[in-house]
């Protein structure tokens, strides 16, 4: 296991060097939000009707930014190759890359939601559902993210093909956590929803690994 | 006849639908000779090269 | 003599081994290139065939239907379409798996060969559902179950096609990365379909189902049978020559690709 702590921590020391890395997807959403009261206009009640897909969303447009970064930094200066030198299996490298990458992107979506929540009038009593959503749905963008970025990591322009492959892949992901949160503005229970999201989230931790493993296999041939 | 065309009045969308599943498969089609075509020539120029040296 | 010993000794005895052996054949690439030239032609035809009958039974011997008019002789190109649209994914994502587990040439070649005509046939699903809807709904798209899968399924095939396309120096690492994609995106397809259903059944709009409730009679049923085998041949041929034509680029390199290339006057 100490590969696995070895890795994570060395993304982690790395991430936080460049702390405008972490900050950057905040601010993409928070100017991105602002756009929708300005081209919706301003009516409380249209924007918290909206709220719950919009921040969901933005979420997702704010991770698709860093999807790459999870592999292609490490291949562009080789050190994808002593992943697949050491005794771990590759698969546990992954793991260890995409919990690096949520902690560095996708928690910080998680703890920033309540702000973009503020912002499009979403109901406070759905703060919880909406946090709790994303906090099960992100690590999904990150596994998923993981594949696209194991396979583009050798493009020069892989960010549009990873872009296009990794999106039909989370439409279910959006459906149920977004449903999450509009259940949740309309009183009712989020259950199902968060029930089907944690699902994912074990199918994704189960499979992915070996997907992406795959990929970074066939990418170093 | 004008009957047949006129497909009860949906005229444009029943033909135009028809209209995009042959011309569709016949772009597929023709696609292929093409791509037949290319690649043939491809590697007739590798060999001509190749027999040069 | 030019019967080697060896073909004797080897000669299948029953006729299952015979499958067997044509089977195990058919995995190597200039085996594969020569059998199905064979049968290129007769694709070809039969799907014309079968589409002829298919078009005149549907557009002039089927009824119309009470409820849709003429209008329901869109599903003979759409209906079929869309049952090629998944059958081909399908055979994609199994190919997709051969490819990666044995790296088997072949499936590389029937899986990249599939993807341009279940593309088409994916695009033809969408136009003409619309096309349909257009005088049953009165819009132009609607965001119902099976429409927003169909259009997820395209974005599907984009991937496997643009993936292919980005790695273009080497065509077998491009089919493998390709077939990866496939394999994903079939694994990925009943949770899509699911939870687009469900979705879908959620947010239940006033739309009517383009396939309806109504049980399907035989003389409408039968244009439909029709047209689903036509576009099955066809889509045999369209593959067919398109895997030969991978095969020929991957193993340019080979005496038998080499030979066949310079063999042909055309």
């Amino acid at each position: 296991m100490r590969p696995f702590w070895a890795l994570v921590k060395r993304d982690l020391t790395l991430g936080m060097r460049r702390k405008s890395q972490i900050y950057q997807p905040l601010v993409f959403q928070l100017l991105v939000v602002t756009m929708f009261p300005l081209g919706l206009g301003s009516g409380a009640k249209t924007l918290a009707l909206i709220a719950p897909a919009v921040i969901w969303i933005l979420a997702l447009l704010a991770s698709l930014l860093t999807l790459d970064q999870i592999f292609k930094n490490d291949y562009d200066d080789g050190s994808v190759e002593s992943y697949v030198l050491t005794s771990s299996p590759l698969s546990f490298a992954v793991l260890a890359k995409v919990l690096a990458h949520w902690l560095l992107s996708g928690l910080p979506l998680v703890l920033f939601s309540p702000i973009l929540a503020v912002l499009l009038h979403l109901p406070p009593s759905s703060y919880p559902t909406l946090m709790l959503s994303l906090l099960i749905g992100t690590p999904i963008f990150s596994f998923i993210g993981s594949i696209g970025s194991a396979l583009t990591m050798s493009l020069k322009h892989g960010g549009l093909l990873l872009t296009v492959l990794v999106m039909p892949l989370l439409t279910p992901v959006l459906i149920f956590g977004a449903g999450a949160v509009v259940e949740s503005s309309l009183g009712n229970s989020a259950s199902q929803h968060l029930m089907f999201l944690s699902g994912m989230l074990v199918l994704s931790f189960t499979l992915v690994p070996f997907a992406a493993a795959a990929a970074i296999k066939i990418n170093l041939e | 006849m004008t009957e047949f065309l006129n497909m009860g009045g949906y005229a444009f969308f029943v033909w135009t639908s028809i209209g995009v599943f042959v011309i569709s498969l016949l772009i597929d089609f023709f696609s292929l000779s093409m791509k037949e075509k290319t690649v043939k020539r491809n590697i007739k120029s590798l060999l001509k090269r190749k027999n040069l040296r | 003599m030019n019967i080697s010993i060896n073909t004797i000794i080897n000669m299948p005895k029953k006729w299952w081994e015979a499958i067997v052996l044509f089977y195990h054949k058919l995995g190597s690439p200039p085996s594969f290139y020569r059998i199905s030239g064979y049968f290129l032609k007769w694709l070809l035809l039969i799907a014309i065939i079968l589409a002829g009958i298919g078009f005149y039974d549907g557009l002039i011997l089927a009824p119309v239907d009470y409820q849709q008019g003429d209008t329901v002789r869109i599903m003979y190109v759409h209906v079929s379409s869309a049952w090629m649209s998944m059958f081909i994914y399908a055979i994609m994502g199994i190919c997709g798996l051969i490819a990666i587990i044995w790296r088997m040439k072949v499936a590389e070649a029937v899986l990249m060969a599939s993807a341009p005509i279940g593309a088409w046939f994916t695009l033809i699903t969408l136009l003409t559902g619309s096309l349909w809807g257009k005088p049953m709904w009165g819009t132009w798209w609607e965001w119902d179950a099976r429409m927003t899968s169909e259009l997820i399924l395209l974005f599907l095939y984009i991937g496997i096609m643009a993936t292919y396309t980005a790695f273009s120096e080497d065509a077998r690492k491009a089919a493998r990365m390709a077939a990866l994609v496939a394999v994903v995106g079939l694994v990925n397809l009943p949770i899509i379909h699911f939870s687009v259903k469900w979705w879908s059944s959620i947010h239940q709009g006033t739309t009517v189902s383009l396939m309806g409730e109504s049980k399907i009679t035989w003389d409408m049923l039968r244009p439909l049978i029709y047209m689903a085998f036509a576009t099955k041949f066809y889509y045999g041929y369209s593959m067919l020559k398109r895997a030969r034509m991978y095969l020929l680029e991957t193993e340019s390199n080979k005496k038998w690709a080499q030979t066949i290339v310079m063999e042909e006057k055309s």
